[in-house]
């Protein structure tokens, strides 16, 4: 499979005056053509910062990033302003956080559309322009005569998916998506997944889906990534995660949401809350609140190690002298 | 189409309200305008010329308020609003006819220079916020718009006027050059006019600036603009079509009072000046007590204060589909 998107050590920090603020800290992954990888985490772990650095949208003002990001074969940070603004939408695009703010209030959805076309130079005559924006509407079950319409007068789970048109109109290769459901009822935010699956099944396009619903990312997704304090805590494919989850944290997010199928079972939450990101705590930053606390995990940070051909995850009860090639840890949960 | 009726229904009511008020204050106040006259003629008036003269002003006593409304009211659609006693006898729709091109001009010009202006280094330094520009634009802008106007008006009066004789010091036209629309005649009107609009620019520029600024910097973190920025749509068109469209919408309603208020707002101008405008009149009839002048200026600030409302509200419903569509 070709790679789309390669992101290698990438860190962002915060700096604001004196304090630095590290918010996404040694990050790899990469999305391979057609491949759905998702992000994992609960709010303030980093997952939204790590999309604005990979979509190029983060200034260096207020942000030192290293590391790199490789998109379709280039290295971004050596790309000129101009072709960067040119892969923009042609390469990657963006399904935002919350469509109710996404759209422009004051402009319809058909110049909405209209302006992306124009910003990339493929303005084709008016008839075929008009055509396009049908056929995107229609491939997101909008009916074209709501093209006229402004945000205002679309419903929530409407704008999502103008949201998802818009970013679909240039036929990206990757698509980010940023808590594509958030603020939709379940029953729209089902329709929404159907209609991302069944899209990314037609046209090909790789998804890097970001979210804290365990169960939505479990469902789409090919691999997942788990994110805590601006550092991947876990990874491997989905299937593997949901049923054998690693990390203490990654087993609170499964254990915080109801299954789909199957008998009703009790949910547990995680107690404590997300860390703050400039005041870290000694060694793994989820010790405060994990309920397999060891000695060394108040005094070591732990490092992300294989711990099967394609699982990782950064735990100290995971030592990697102790991990086989079998895929499983013979050190198991205490618990 | 519902919102451009609710709006008219209430501008025609507003305007009924002032109307109304325009009336009723006045004879609201202790004594009349006739006797008024009476007092500063020390006495000279007979009885009779009284008699004469309150009923030329429409203040004879002896017709009931509601009749006297009436009678206003007609006389009003008739542009008639009597006679002005410091310009006697001259019809004070007269004293205004000559007044009121010059304020608009001046005042009006130098308002929408400011305002336009004002809006566009307001972008321009909220899209380079924190840069150099924007470090030096921010406290200058609050330093000249602390100005006290009159103060402001002098010292340029004094510096470029009287000291380095730049410009004229008074009126609005040479007195050799009587206003007509030949080339001279306009370049004489617009040097006059410098000096004036250029204290109006100076003293008014820094408050669109500052709201501008200050309007645009929160649409430019908004989500839409992160998306545009992300779905590669060239900076100017952010900028313009993006950002500054959806930040001026606050800043018009803003500009309508402005508009509205040049009538009333080009008085310390127009004093300091010496400017022939409606500021200078009002001046003179406050002073004067000249109760139909008074009334009739007033009832002009009102009206131009309306008109200026209706006619932005009007571009407001074209410029934010949401006032015009949404029901409530």
């Amino acid at each position: 499979m070709k790679e789309i998107l390669g992101v290698e050590h990438l860190s962002v920090t915060y700096t604001d005056g004196n304090r630095r603020i590290p918010a996404v800290n040694d990050v790899s992954f990469t999305v391979d053509e057609g491949e759905i990888i998702a992000i994992a985490g609960e709010s303030g772990c980093g997952k939204s910062t790590l999309i604005t650095a990979i979509l190029q949208l983060l200034s260096p003002d207020i942000a030192d990033i290293t590391g790199s990001i490789r998109l379709n074969g280039q290295d971004l940070a050596s790309v000129d302003p101009e072709l960067l603004r040119r892969m923009r939408w042609t390469d990657i695009s963006l399904v935002p956080q919350s469509a109710m703010n996404a759209l422009n209030p004051i402009m319809s959805i058909e110049e909405q559309m209209k302006r992306i076309m124009a910003a990339h130079g493929t303005m084709p005559t008016t008839r075929d322009l008009d055509k396009r924006i049908d056929e995107t509407l229609v491939m997101v079950n909008i009916q074209p005569r709501y093209k006229k319409l402004y945000p205002f007068e679309l419903s929530g789970g409407m704008r999502q998916r103008v949201a998802i048109a818009l970013a679909l109109m240039l036929h990206p290769k990757l698509v980010v998506m940023d808590e594509p459901t958030t603020g939709l009822d379940v029953i729209v935010q089902r329709g929404i997944l159907m209609e991302i699956r069944r899209l990314q099944k037609e046209l090909g396009f790789a998804v890097c889906l970001v979210s804290h619903d365990m169960s939505l990312l479990i469902e789409l997704a090919h691999t997942i990534y788990v994110m805590y304090a601006g550092r991947v805590i876990e990874s491997g494919p989905s299937r593997e995660i949901y049923r054998t989850p690693k990390h203490p944290y990654t087993q609170g997010l499964i254990a915080c949401f109801p299954p789909l199928q199957g008998s009703r079972k009790v949910l547990e939450g995680i107690p404590g809350s997300p860390p703050d990101l400039g005041q870290l705590p000694p060694g793994c930053a989820f010790q405060p609140r994990c309920t397999q606390c060891l000695d060394i995990c108040l005094a070591e940070i732990p490092v992300l190690e294989k711990v099967s051909s394609s699982r990782a995850v950064a735990c100290h009860l995971y030592p990697s002298q102790l991990t086989s090639n079998t895929g499983e840890s013979t050190y198991d949960r205490i618990s | 189409m519902t919102y451009l009726r609710r709006r008219l229904l209430f501008y025609l009511i507003a305007f009924w309200a002032s109307i109304t008020l325009n009336f009723l204050i006045p004879r609201l106040m202790p004594g009349n305008a006739a006797e008024d006259l009476m007092m500063r003629m020390h006495g000279k008036v007979s009885p009779y010329a009284l008699k004469a003269l309150e009923s030329e002003f429409g203040l004879a006593q002896h017709t009931s308020l509601l009749t006297q409304y009436g009678q206003y009211l007609v006389a009003l659609a008739h542009g008639n609003f009597g006679v002005s006693i410091t310009y006697f006898p001259t019809p004070v729709i007269v004293v205004i006819e000559q007044a009121l091109p010059w304020t608009l001009g001046l005042i009006g010009v130098a308002t929408v220079i400011s305002f336009a202006l004002g809006t566009l280094i307001g972008i321009w330094v909220a899209w380079h916020r924190a840069s150099r520009w924007d470090r030096f634009t921010v406290p200058a802008a609050m330093f000249t718009s602390a100005f006290p106007y009159f103060w402001l008006a002098l010292i340029f009066l004094y510096v470029f006027g009287f000291l380095f004789h730049w410009f004229p010091l008074a009126q609005a036209y040479s007195s050799s050059l009587p206003p007509a629309l030949t080339v001279p005649s306009i370049i004489d009107i617009v040097y006059h006019a410098i000096l004036p609009a250029f204290t109006i620019v100076i003293a008014s520029l820094g408050g669109w600036i500052l709201s501008m600024r200050n309007n645009m910097i929160p649409s430019l973190q908004e989500d839409y603009i992160q998306l545009a920025r992300a779905a590669g749509i060239k900076d100017r068109i952010i900028m313009y079509q993006y950002a500054a469209r959806n930040a001026l919408l606050p800043n018009l309603t803003g500009f309508a009072m402005a508009l509205g208020f040049i009538v009333a707002g080009a008085i310390l101008t127009e004093i300091v000046f010496s400017y022939p405008g409606l500021g200078f009149l009002l001046f003179q009839a406050a002073s004067n007590q000249d109760y139909p002048l008074l009334q009739a200026l007033l009832l002009i600030i009102s009206v131009a204060v309306l008109l200026a409302n209706l006619i932005v509200d009007l571009l407001y419903g074209r410029l934010d589909p949401r006032a015009n569509r949404s029901g409530g």
